[in-house]
């Protein structure tokens, strides 16, 4: 038994130190996309990011970031560092949950602990712990600065420290209900990471239960209803009532008895610490421990909650990112609500069409009022919840979203005939099956334990991040035939196949923990169903999320790979047993080990080895250095707005630039934020009082005619207007609530030449085409209040501060405020300029192409660190915002072209192939502006050149599409329409440039050749 | 365009019947003031008929030209409300501005894609409503301002052939090219005894 110990923690350790390698020599040197520039910069400097915060993972992230000793540029990999030794301790923690639950089954059967035994529990231990080191979705979140990581960390101690318990009352230690405690504390602190921890307390009431109670059916029934209640009641009552009770207090003590700020949230503490104390002093004298280890269970939730106090104590010292400004309870308890994304239905509840009956009021929002001394409501929250038809509302709607993009979605993906119908409950279940189990979930585990097809983003396409298994006809069967794939779908790096070896050794380990020891296996079951499939009904996803979701998701897979373990454990018992001996428990060990853990490292390795790739922080600095000095720049999405933070915030860099992101700018905490001067930016000149923008107020405006619609106003005066507090600004519609409408579309805008050139908004020679006055015809019949901020920003521009809109802000003139007449291309963004473009209209080319600038930008102010190296692994994510740079070398190269620049043209498209090389980034779309602008240039063997390259990829993806027959066809045409679509594409560039009015002859050329012998059979086909 | 392009677009026109001795010229980008009215003066001249697919914003800036167009018995047709490029404008958007600019001309059911540039969806979608995609077999170059008004007659008066879709522009920035080569061009056309007709 000590041998056990022994053995037991060394193996543990090492399991820990193969994860931490792994994950240290795999990590992202910098930041990555999404919300992990949010989540560095907001460690780094403790600041407050979105809701509903993540206050001990920023606390763990800046004591992680003093290691980087001052090295700015060192942070990042710093805060990356601590995903990187959580997972490792996860994995620590994973071999021990699985050795102590295999080690049971052989108590239960009566065997000893002897070398036979010993072996295969330490067997099924590191086949388990390794399979979930070099599992998919786990891996990629242990390489960056995300919460996932130690979220998974705080999932694994808890579940493992019941376990300690369950050891402790086998001891008979009289203390072992410390360890309750200590899961409490656990989720508590947990709460300041990720809420995901408590999706382990169905379990681990199991655990408790079947510890100590003696089994009868309907006490087990009970039990899991009781567990469940008590995850119920931790995350819809506990931590919600605590924060109500600090708000409940804060406004009646300071508002009715007149006593100063936060009175309440110290008398709040006071009530607490009164109620815990009492609490236990009462259970001890009646002698009833479960009282008092469920008060002290409780009391301790609230003080590892008590983290979130330091988001409150940070949002008071203002910093430049303060999410939601959380300073008190009240604002905190809204923040930790999410009271920003909306509510959304999960059991019961409206179905996407339905239609309003009224709008209820809702509740106020209060504001902290310096000179009265008291909390005054600044949006009264009336009439502000929406009450939809009854004959529209039903149980489990999983079709609710209102969002057009998904409305779309949810019809063509059910093939909805009636509209205006609510759905069925079977409709609604059968997109929960289809859609949200199928593919929100059942996919992702796939990924993990059968393997992947690739990293695209998935849409339903049979090519695009589908699961995969790499055995033909399995593959076959769900996603059509996979033999002669193109190479360059076939060298995708994320295309990693494990035969399904990992899903069926867990299957047997499955099967085999339920014979042996089923409450053991019911108990887990509880963890695995609360970890995936209660995560799908709670969150009920819409079509389609922005990004693939499989990071939420792991605490499933974590416990499949439990399971994983205990299939070591069931290939020895399935022995005869005059075979079942030490050698046996040895090899069947070494073969799992190699067949799945060994299995998944190596083909996962290159698509999950982020070392030397820093896409994220090239790309954002390229971003602040299309600007000007001093400019405001406009984002609008994640990735142009994340890593952009990061840069500034972390490293410094460009701080003179204000990023100013477009969705978060209807609220007014953060209009409050841009007209505060950030580092060597000043104040954004925002026209607008605080009374005027706070939430209630202009949250939307809406345009009505008054019979004067094609009148041009002065902008001036439109903003007069929308500021206007005058009753004829205001109209009522449905309840009584007022709303302001305004009455004309079209604006012109007056421009001060003497300013233009005296700020140098025009470059040198460009003075003469100045416009006098900008007309402005926005066609939008409602305007956000963002768009008020932006239109009193130009109205009142005095062309001191440039203005810029990242090129990733939209694809429509609307995303661009119908602006884009007056763009200027300076790299990735655009320049408001006061120089009509003549050949504004596009499609999403915007802009005219200011050459001197952008050449200067693109060529001697980007730096590109190793984007173009083929040994770094670089994502969908990364790939697709590198496409940019294509297309805007594309636009420069036939810009320069057009001036007759035509050398330089080729140096600067020969540059841009030789950053976003067709070896890393393959040919799509965003190639054919630089095979264009190689035309143009007179290039045209370079043009021809790429023009073959594509037709190749090109031809090789139609002849596997043909492969689909039947009822595959119709699945794949999409596919094959865009193939085709592209060889047209290269067709008429090809006719247009090399033939047109040149006097070759089109049957000459032999790339007309190809293309008939290439199209003309697919066209005959249909 | 047209030996390759009908693979692509079934339905659309690219060339005229080859057995007449007609040919069809089409005027792209109008109506502009300048340009528009030396054309429909010239043609005039000649007794020659043409299209002119027009822009709906310039339509919108010059309705009195295009109800001049029409009066002298010249065919309409829509090129989009602003120029837009069918490669890089999402489908509905196209398809809609393509619509709209036909709800300007009225009774007009043809339509010249911007640039020529135009995917398969968005032709379908317009043919199923009944709109007739025109594209050409003869590009004029007039446009191209590194291009002589003589390379442009040149290349023009060697490329069309009977039933031939030749396209000018009349707008302003291909006036330059345009004023010079259109007269000579009716003038060599009426020599070979070929007609201009409307499509």
């Amino acid at each position: 038994m000590e041998n056990y110990k022994k053995i037991n923690n060394l193996l543990g350790w090492v399991s820990f130190a193969i994860a931490a390698f792994v994950y240290i020599a795999t990590l992202e040197p910098t930041v990555s996309f999404w919300d992990c520039g949010e989540y560095i910069a907001t460690s780094a400097k403790l600041m407050v990011g979105h809701p509903p915060g993540a206050p001990l993972f920023q606390l763990i992230g800046n004591f992680f970031s003093l290691f980087a000793f001052g090295d700015l540029t060192q942070v990042a990999y710093m805060v990356n560092l601590s995903s990187a030794l959580s997972s490792a301790f996860t994995i620590l923690f994973l071999f021990w949950t699985i050795t102590h639950l295999s080690r049971k089954i052989i108590i239960k059967k009566g065997g000893a602990i002897d070398q036979k035994n010993m072996r295969i529990i330490f067997g099924s231990g590191l086949v388990g712990a390794l399979a979930y080191t070099f599992s998919d979705s786990f891996w990629f979140s242990a390489v960056e600065g995300e919460v996932y990581a130690m979220s998974s960390f705080f999932t694994a101690v808890a579940f493992w420290a019941i376990l300690k318990w369950e050891n402790a009352v086998d001891a008979e230690d009289e203390r072992a209900d410390r360890w309750i405690v200590m899961i409490a504390y656990l989720i508590g602190l947990a709460i300041g990471v990720h809420i995901l921890v408590f999706l382990t307390i169905p379990a681990i009431g199991m655990i408790y239960y079947f510890k100590k109670f003696e089994y009868n059916r309907n006490g087990f029934y009970l039990a899991n209803i009781v567990s469940v209640a008590i995850l119920g009641v931790v995350f819809q009552i506990i931590i919600p009532l605590t924060l109500k009770l600090f708000g409940f207090l804060e406004i009646n003590l300071v508002n009715q008895l007149g006593l100063p700020f936060d009175s309440g949230s110290v008398a709040a503490i006071i009530i607490l610490a009164a109620v815990t104390w009492f609490g236990v002093r009462f259970a001890r004298q009646k002698q009833k421990p479960i009282i008092a280890t469920a008060v002290l269970g409780i009391a301790y939730i609230v003080i590892g909650y008590s983290s979130f106090v330091t988001l409150a104590v940070r949002s008071n010292a203002n910093p430049p990112i303060d999410e939601n400004n959380p300073e008190d309870a009240l604002s905190l308890l809204a923040y930790y609500n999410r009271e920003q994304y909306g509510d959304w239905p999960k059991f019961y509840g409206q179905s996407f069409n339905a239609e309003i009956e009224r709008f209820d009021d809702g509740k106020p929002t209060y504001y902290r009022d310096e000179e009265a001394g008291k909390y005054l409501i600044s949006n009264d929250g009336k009439e502000s919840v929406r009450k939809f038809k009854k004959e529209y509302i039903g149980f489990f709607p999983r079709m609710w979203s209102d969002d057009p993009n998904h409305v779309r979605n949810y019809i063509a993906l059910m093939d909805i005939k009636d509209t205006k119908k609510k759905p069925s409950f079977g409709l609604h279940f059968k997109f929960f099956m289809e859609y949200q189990i199928g593919h929100m979930w059942w996919r992702y585990f796939m990924w993990n334990f059968a393997g992947r097809q690739n990293d695209q983003q998935h849409r339903y396409e049979l090519t695009k991040g589908n699961w995969l298994s790499g055995i033909g006809f399995v593959d076959k069967m769900h996603i059509g035939p996979q033999d002669n794939l193109p190479e360059h779908f076939a060298k995708n790096k994320a295309r990693n196949t494990y035969f399904l070896l990992p899903l069926i050794l867990g299957l047997i380990g499955l099967w085999f923990h339920f014979k042996a020891n089923w409450k053991d296996g019911w108990a887990i079951m509880m963890f695995f169903l609360f970890t995936g499939i209660a995560i799908v009904v709670y969150t009920n996803h819409k079509p389609f999320e922005p990004r693939e979701r499989d990071y939420a998701f792991v605490g499933s897979f974590y416990v499949f790979a439990i399971w994983i373990g205990l299939g070591v454990h069931a290939l020895f018992d399935l022995l005869k047993e005059s075979r079942q001996n030490a050698s046996m428990a040895l090899m069947i060990s070494a073969a799992c080990l190699i067949g799945v853990p060994g299995l998944m490292a190596q083909q996962n390795w290159d698509d999950h080895d982020r070392s030397g790739r820093t896409t994220a922080r090239d790309i954002a600095k390229a971003y602040l250095d299309s600007c000007d000095p001093n400019a405001i720049l406009f984002t609008n999405g994640d990735n142009d707005t994340f890593p952009l933070w990061y840069v500034q915030e972390v490293e410094q860099y460009r701080t003179d630039v204000r990023v100013v992101n477009l969705s978060l700018l209807n609220t007014d905490w953060y209009i409050d934020q841009m007209r505060r001067k950030a580092y060597d930016s000043d104040a954004v000149p925002f026209g607008f009082e605080w009374e005027q923008y706070v939430q209630g107020t202009r949250d939307v405006l809406y345009y009505r005619d008054i019979g004067i619609g094609d009148k041009r106003w002065r902008a001036e005066d439109f903003m007069k207007w929308v500021k206007s507090d005058d009753p004829k600004t205001r109209f009522k519609t449905m309840g009584s609530k007022e709303l302001q409408f305004y009455p004309v579309k079209k604006l012109r805008v007056k421009v001060d030449k003497k300013a233009v050139i005296e700020n140098k908004v025009v470059q040198a020679g460009d003075e003469d085409k100045i416009v006098d006055y900008i007309d402005w015809d926005f066609r939008s019949n409602a305007l956000p209040k963002r768009d008020l901020m932006l239109m009193d920003l130009i109205a009142y521009n005095d062309w001191t501060r440039p203005i810029y809109f990242s090129i990733t802000v939209g694809g429509s003139r609307k995303a661009y405020f119908y602006l884009d007449e007056y763009f200027q291309l300076e790299g990735l963004a655009y320049r408001f300029v006061p120089i009509k473009n003549p050949k504004a209209g596009q499609g999403a080319e915007f802009g005219r192409v200011q050459t001197d600038v952008m050449y200067d930008n693109m060529m001697n102010k980007f730096t590109w660190d190793n984007m173009n190296d083929p040994g770094l692994y670089l994502d969908e994510t990364n790939r697709r915002l590198s496409y940019n740079f294509r297309n805007i070398f594309g636009r420069l190269g036939s810009a320069l072209a057009m001036e007759g620049q035509k050398e330089k043209a080729i140096e600067v498209l020969d540059h841009g192939m030789e950053q976003v090389p067709a070896e890393v980034f393959g040919y799509n779309y965003f190639v054919l502006p630089v095979i264009e602008a190689y035309y143009r240039a007179g290039a045209t063997e370079k043009a021809h050149a790429i023009v073959n390259d594509f037709a190749d990829d090109l031809d090789e993806e139609l002849a596997y599409f043909q492969q689909f027959k039947g009822k595959w066809r119709k699945s794949i045409q999409q596919d094959m329409q865009e193939s085709m679509q592209y060889y047209q594409m290269l067709m008429q560039m090809v006719n247009q440039y090399e033939i047109g009015r040149s006097g070759n002859k089109l049957e000459e050329n032999d790339f007309y050749q190809r293309y008939l012998s290439t199209m003309g059979p697919l066209n005959a086909q249909r | 365009m047209m030996r390759w392009g009908p693979i692509r677009y079934p339905g659309a026109i690219f060339r005229g019947p080859q057995d007449t001795a007609s040919i069809h010229l089409t005027f792209d980008d109008g109506p502009s003031p300048e340009a528009t009215t030396f054309v429909l003066d010239t043609l005039k001249q000649f007794d020659a008929k043409a299209t002119f697919f027009l822009i709906g914003k310039n339509v919108q800036q010059h309705p009195d030209l295009m109800a001049r167009i029409c009066a002298e018995g010249h065919l309409l047709g829509g090129h989009s409300m602003h120029h837009e490029n069918g490669w890089n404008t999402p489908t509905p958007e196209y398809v809609h501005s393509a619509r709209q600019s036909l709800e300007l001309l009225k009774e007009s059911r043809f339509f010249r894609p911007p640039y020529g540039r135009i995917k398969k969806k968005q032709h379908q979608l317009l043919a199923a409503e009944g709109i007739q995609t025109v594209f050409w077999d003869v590009l004029s170059y007039d446009y191209d301002a590194q291009m002589s008004p003589e390379q442009c007659l040149e290349h023009t008066r060697k490329k069309t052939r009977p039933g031939s879709i030749v396209v000018f522009h009349d707008s302003q920035k291909a006036f330059p090219r345009l004023r010079r080569i259109l007269p000579q061009l009716l003038v060599h056309w009426t020599d070979m005894g070929w007609e201009c007709r409307t499509l």
